[in-house]
């Protein structure tokens, strides 16, 4: 089987000109949900061929924005998996990796865990993305991104220390556990081609969530430091400090670090006839902070986000605009990492994110292609998975594909 | 210790947190990985909370880096 039926090469590929992808030849089985969607476009970026397995007639949610950023480069299958086992087994037999993230106990309970797909492949990885993990007394629990990002102490870190605690606007949590999930499973391909054994890869969005937070981990079991929130910082003298500054058309951050220290802020106040009197003596008494963060808000209120961002730029200060998503959109770095792509989806071009690293032998595919759903329901049934017409039809005439 | 890794050697020549937590998830599956530091530059992790009070410790593990999250 050589997966690449049809005479077009497999989706995912941009005009079929650029060099196979590291992961070129892996074979990746996409049973997941929209929390580890991720896993797959990542492993399809770098050149796997992943199936994606959806609902007959396809997937609810392939209307929606999210679908295009995760799901392209994908092929698209069709299955109800409760019905069609036997059908997995045989996607099961010829691949490399199962991703799923379905609740834990689910894929056994459908007679498809670990152990009956080593059955029928002991090389293959199983790479489950769950809230907190198979096991434990949270396993079951019912959980989205808030749950996890609550339980795994992202959110207590989040927002200003004199307020309550404050939710990340946009769910992430299962993100990083899709990402992390890429990584463990990698390993484990590694691990496969050496010993011939395929494993469970167990990854838990609690605990990704838990690597997101740093030094704010280790320190109650070692110093006993407590990170607690922080927002933007005090201005503190001696420390680094970050502050959030109104400009004329939205809002700067500007951090003044510790070393080299506010000289090159000073400097840039002094062009631009900001300088206010308390500044210009060079030592730091413990009002310095507030006055120079006074002076910078004078100063910001009279320039906008672009050329704040363009004289930091010519100065190395650590000035950034707060970007809105539209900005983004015209935002010349990305521009110039050639960021945006287009893809044709339903008839349509559309400007979508591209992909988030450059690999100088092997480049990241992209994923041009978003697949009808079922669109590789011949190939991969027939040719890869060796039913018959005969057999094809029936299992769509009945639904089950 | 045996894993996945086993035999590959890791240069791991980045500092605070981002180079040395991706080289620690190298070091979590065998791999050996040598992290070099400058005396003249130092890891400013190394002057932050944790370990502040325990600098001795820290320099005892040169391939962990003190930001590493468990």
């Amino acid at each position: 089987m050589t997966g690449h039926g049809g005479s077009e090469g497999p989706p995912g590929r941009r005009h079929g000109a650029n060099p196979p992808g590291a992961l070129a030849g892996l074979r990746v089985l996409d049973l997941t949900t929209e929390r580890a969607w991720l896993s797959g476009r990542v492993l399809a970026d770098l050149g796997a061929l992943v199936t994606l397995v959806e609902p007959p007639g396809g997937h609810p949610a392939r209307s929606g924005p999210a679908w295009l950023a995760f799901n392209r480069g994908k092929r698209s299958v069709t299955l109800d998996l409760r019905r069609g086992r036997d059908l997995v087994l045989r996607l099961v037999a010829a691949a490399d990796v199962v991703v799923e993230s379905y609740a834990p106990g689910t894929l056994q309970e459908l007679g498809l865990g670990h152990d009956a797909l080593a059955a029928v492949n002991p090389r293959v990885v199983l790479a489950g993305v769950t809230p907190f993990g198979q096991t434990g007394p949270y396993a079951r629990h019912a959980a989205g991104d808030l749950v996890v990002a609550a339980t795994g102490g992202a959110v207590w870190l989040s927002g200003d220390p004199d307020r309550p605690p404050v939710r990340i606007s946009s769910d992430q949590y299962f993100l990083h556990a899709a990402a992390e999930a890429v990584v463990h499973t990698l390993v484990a391909v590694r691990h496969a081609r050496l010993t011939g054994r395929g494993q469970h890869v167990d990854v838990s969005a609690q605990l990704a969530t838990i690597r997101s937070l740093m030094n704010a981990v280790p320190g109650p079991y070692t110093d006993g430091s407590v990170v607690d929130r922080a927002s933007f910082g005090e201005p503190v003298p001696g420390l680094p400090y970050r502050q959030l500054y109104a400009c004329r058309d939205g809002h700067v951050l500007a951090t003044v670090p510790l070393r080299p220290g506010p000289e090159g802020y000073l400097a840039w106040l002094r062009d631009e006839g900001h300088l206010t009197p308390g500044l210009e003596a060079p030592a730091e008494g413990p009002a310095f902070p507030e006055l120079l963060a006074g002076a910078l808000a004078a100063y910001f209120r009279t320039e906008t986000k672009a050329t704040l961002t363009r004289k930091a730029l010519e100065r190395r200060l650590m000035v950034a605009p707060v970007n809105t998503v539209a900005d983004l959109m015209d935002d010349e770095q990305l521009a110039g990492r050639d960021y945006f792509r287009t893809v044709r989806a339903g008839g349509e071009t559309l400007r979508v994110p591209g992909t988030w690293a450059r690999l100088s032998a092997t480049p990241l595919a992209g994923g041009g292609h978003v697949a009808e759903a079922g669109a590789d329901n011949e190939t991969v049934w027939r040719d890869e998975a060796g039913l018959s017409a005969l057999e094809l039809r029936r299992h769509r005439d009945e639904g089950v594909i | 210790m045996t894993g996945p890794l086993d035999g590959v050697k890791v240069w791991d020549a980045s500092w605070v947190g981002v180079g040395p937590l991706t080289a620690r998830y190298l070091a979590e599956y065998g791999a050996t990985v040598v992290r070099t530091e400058s005396l003249r530059s130092v890891d400013v992790l190394r002057m932050a909370p944790p370990f502040t009070a325990r600098p001795a410790r820290a320099a005892t593990s040169p391939a962990s880096a003190p930001c590493s999250p468990p």
